[in-house]
């Protein structure tokens, strides 16, 4: 099965571009409640969680999710990042995502 | 989006000031039009100017941009339709026509750079205009052409190079300096001595001569100015620092030789015979110092060699040392102090002469340096020049805020340095650049007689699992490889020593790769043993005692992206020359700063581009 697929690393803002799509998100816990997490990329997003993630309020994550329809996330893998995330090049590398997109993204 | 524009303060902005700082004191405008100016009589150094012409939805006026806001149209922030903060300016009437100065400009990129706005009309002037405002008298502008009446508040009419009218200027006005130009004819400004040179002479073939200069500061900037033999003998005495004075035309203003200068003015002022300079009564309407301070965090974006000022508070102070001039022989007496500020970094400053031995400053208290040089000596550092001050606990709000960021969280910190600028800790203060393998293949780094040295960021591939060490000899500080002498000692030739154990230390040649190509490095002893993450003795018991767990543990040292600080040279093999590459040291990648350098090569490829 060839099955091309790309997950590119977005921002808040980029949301709407993706939807239907898989994403990956690094940004900060904001807010834990249960299952949903509200996470600082650039902007809020709202994600909800799977059975495997343990996330900690003010730590870095990596999520990896699809893109609901109402702009939120319904992560499938998520990484604790631990404190000492750089945001700034973080979201340095979404920008160059998107400058040179056909690099980072499968367009079906 | 209409509702952010602050609609009717161009008109109060012009008609009516105290209005326009009571109800507009950032006014928001939208940008309706850019244009650069080419200054036709510029000759060589014609600066480059802009001018745009911004709205407030009921009217639109000309504008001309001060230099120091011309990055904001170099780097594309400014353009057609944006909406833009308008932080500091002076509106100005010439020639019957409103002219907006603009010194200070924000753009607000989150509203993005939408169609125009509205049907602005032209901001006609005040004569067109029925005032119903009572203030007039006070905030009245003047044209040039005029009336040398005098009015409560100093005027700064700005001649324009396109405009390069009749330039007759009435001497009562006062120009500010950074309208300065060698197109204005006649003009007066009011400013500061910050600081006046000793009396330099000179003997040449060409003649002798002897020169004194000046900065003199006022609200918009700062120019140097400079008196030549006569001149000198005019004015040395009578301009004194910290003193205020009217500088009057004839007077020349030239572009500014800037290596002799840190001010950031493009231009310089040359005394001339009939040049009038008069002391001011009012000494306090101009300020003391000008600052552009850069904070430490920033400093790392700042070249080598460049002048900055900066503010911070002190954390160290070294003693004072003195240290003789190779070039010169002469003593030089210095002092180092380390300044951290709230962006969490620090660095080093060092002053000289009598500010070095006459410091008195305590640690934690707040020190301004105006005019310092860049350096990229451990990464960042700076030298105060001769020209340049020290202002010890300033009363400038960002003193002010300094002391209170310290004195609630800074004292506890921790900083951060730019010394992992420099790929690893040069202290030797070589240039590391970092190249790929191709580049050091094509440059031939090695085939000079000296050898080259450079940076490597690269992975390891294969580490050669013969001969990975030899015995060494025990004894402190001698590597010598050692003898086995058959009865279970080892002999060392330049200590004359039998050891009962060789120490082994690593001569490991390791096979790097990059994206472009492939390079064998040797390592020593110390750099081997941070690839492979044993001493070479713990190794050798490993193939002693179980052979199969060897390649294991190169398996495990294999693969990882590791900073070479490398060292090329050649060397002769009997007949042959070969360009043998030494690794000097080695570190593990800081992946934050890694990744920001990366980044930032990227942005270059995209200016490159453009």
């Amino acid at each position: 099965m060839d099955n091309k697929s790309s997950t590119p690393r977005i921002t808040c803002a980029y949301l709407s571009q993706y939807v239907g799509k898989l994403v990956t998100v690094v940004g900060k816990v904001v807010q834990l409640r249960g299952e949903e997490a509200t996470i600082d990329a650039d902007g809020t997003i709202h994600a909800f969680l799977n059975r495997e993630a343990h996330l900690s309020a003010n730590n870095g994550v990596q999520l990896i999710g699809k893109v609901n329809p109402d702009l939120s996330i319904k992560v499938l893998s998520s990484v604790d990042l631990g404190q000492g995330v750089d945001y700034n090049l973080a979201n340095a590398v979404v920008e160059v995502t998107h400058r040179y997109k056909p690099l980072f993204v499968y367009e079906n | 989006m209409a509702g952010q524009i602050t609609q009717g303060a161009l008109d109060a902005m012009f008609n009516d000031p105290d209005r326009a700082q009571q109800q507009f004191p950032v006014p928001i405008l939208q940008c309706l039009q850019i244009k650069t100016l080419d200054s036709k009589n510029g000759g060589a150094g014609a600066t480059e100017r802009f001018r745009i012409v911004l709205s407030d939805l009921k009217n639109y006026v000309q504008c001309m941009m001060a230099t120091q806001t011309n990055h904001l149209v170099h780097d594309g922030l400014l353009q057609r339709g944006c909406i833009v903060r308008l932080k500091q300016y002076q509106a100005q009437c010439l020639k019957g026509k409103n002219i907006l100065i603009v010194l200070d400009l924000e753009v607000i990129q989150s509203l993005g750079c939408p169609e125009k706005m509205g049907d602005p009309q032209p901001l006609g002037p005040r004569s067109a205009e029925p005032q119903q405002n009572p203030n007039l008298g006070s905030t009245g502008f003047y044209g040039v052409k005029s009336e040398p009446t005098q009015d409560t508040k100093p005027q700064f009419p700005r001649q324009m190079p396109s405009r390069n009218a009749s330039g007759g200027q009435g001497s009562s006005t006062i120009y500010p300096i950074e309208g300065l130009s060698p197109f204005s004819h006649k003009w007066t400004i009011k400013a500061r001595v910050t600081s006046k040179s000793n009396i330099k002479t000179w003997h040449k073939a060409s003649g002798e001569g002897k020169l004194f200069s000046v900065n003199f500061l006022d609200e918009s900037g700062e120019i140097r100015a400079t008196g030549f033999n006569d001149q000198v003998d005019q004015f040395y005495d009578l301009l004194q620092e910290g003193q205020v004075y009217y500088i009057s035309t004839p007077c020349r203003v030239q572009l500014a030789k800037k290596q002799w200068s840190n001010l950031p003015n493009d231009y310089e002022l040359t005394f001339e015979r009939d040049t009038v300079i008069e002391k001011a009564e009012d000494q306090t309407s101009v300020p003391q110092v000008r600052f552009n301070f850069v904070n430490i965090q920033e400093l790392q974006d700042v070249e080598r060699d460049a002048t900055v000022d900066i503010i911070g508070v002190l954390k160290e102070v070294q003693e004072v040392t003195q240290i003789v001039s190779k070039t010169t022989q002469k003593p030089y007496d210095k002092r180092e102090l380390t300044l951290v500020d709230n962006t969490g970094y620090s660095v080093r400053c060092t002053i000289w002469g009598k500010t070095a031995t006459n410091f008195d400053a305590q640690p934690e208290s707040i020190v301004a340096f105006k005019g310092t040089k860049v350096s990229d000596f451990g990464g960042r550092s700076l030298s105060l020049l001769s020209s340049g001050t020290m202002a010890i606990d300033p009363d400038i709000p960002e003193a002010h805020h300094l002391k209170g960021w310290y004195d609630s969280s800074g004292r506890n910190n921790t900083f951060a340095t730019h010394n992992n600028m420099q790929t690893l800790g040069g202290a030797t203060g070589r240039k590391d650049d970092t190249k790929t393998i191709s580049q050091v293949k094509e440059e031939n780094l090695g085939t000079n007689d000296a050898p080259d040295y450079f940076a490597l960021k690269a992975t390891v591939v294969f580490i050669k699992q013969d001969n990975f060490a030899y015995p060494g000899c025990r004894s402190e500080g001698c590597n010598r490889k050692v003898t086995d002498m058959g009865d279970g000692t080892w002999r060392c030739e330049k200590c004359q020593i039998n050891h009962d154990r060789p120490q082994y230390r690593y001569i490991m040649s390791v096979n790097v790769n990059d994206h472009t190509g492939q390079l064998w490095l040797s390592c020593f002893d110390d750099t081997a043993r941070v690839i492979m993450g044993k001493s070479a003795d713990e190794l050798m018991e490993i193939r002693e005692t179980d052979e199969t767990r060897l390649p294991a543990e190169f398996e495990q040292a294999n693969c990882r992206k590791l900073n070479f600080r490398c060292r090329a040279k050649m060397d002769t093999f009997g007949e042959q020359q070969r360009i043998r590459y030494q690794v000097m040291s080695v570190a593990p990648l800081d992946y934050k700063m890694e990744g920001n350098k990366l980044n930032e090569l990227i942005n270059s490829y995209n200016q490159m581009s453009m």
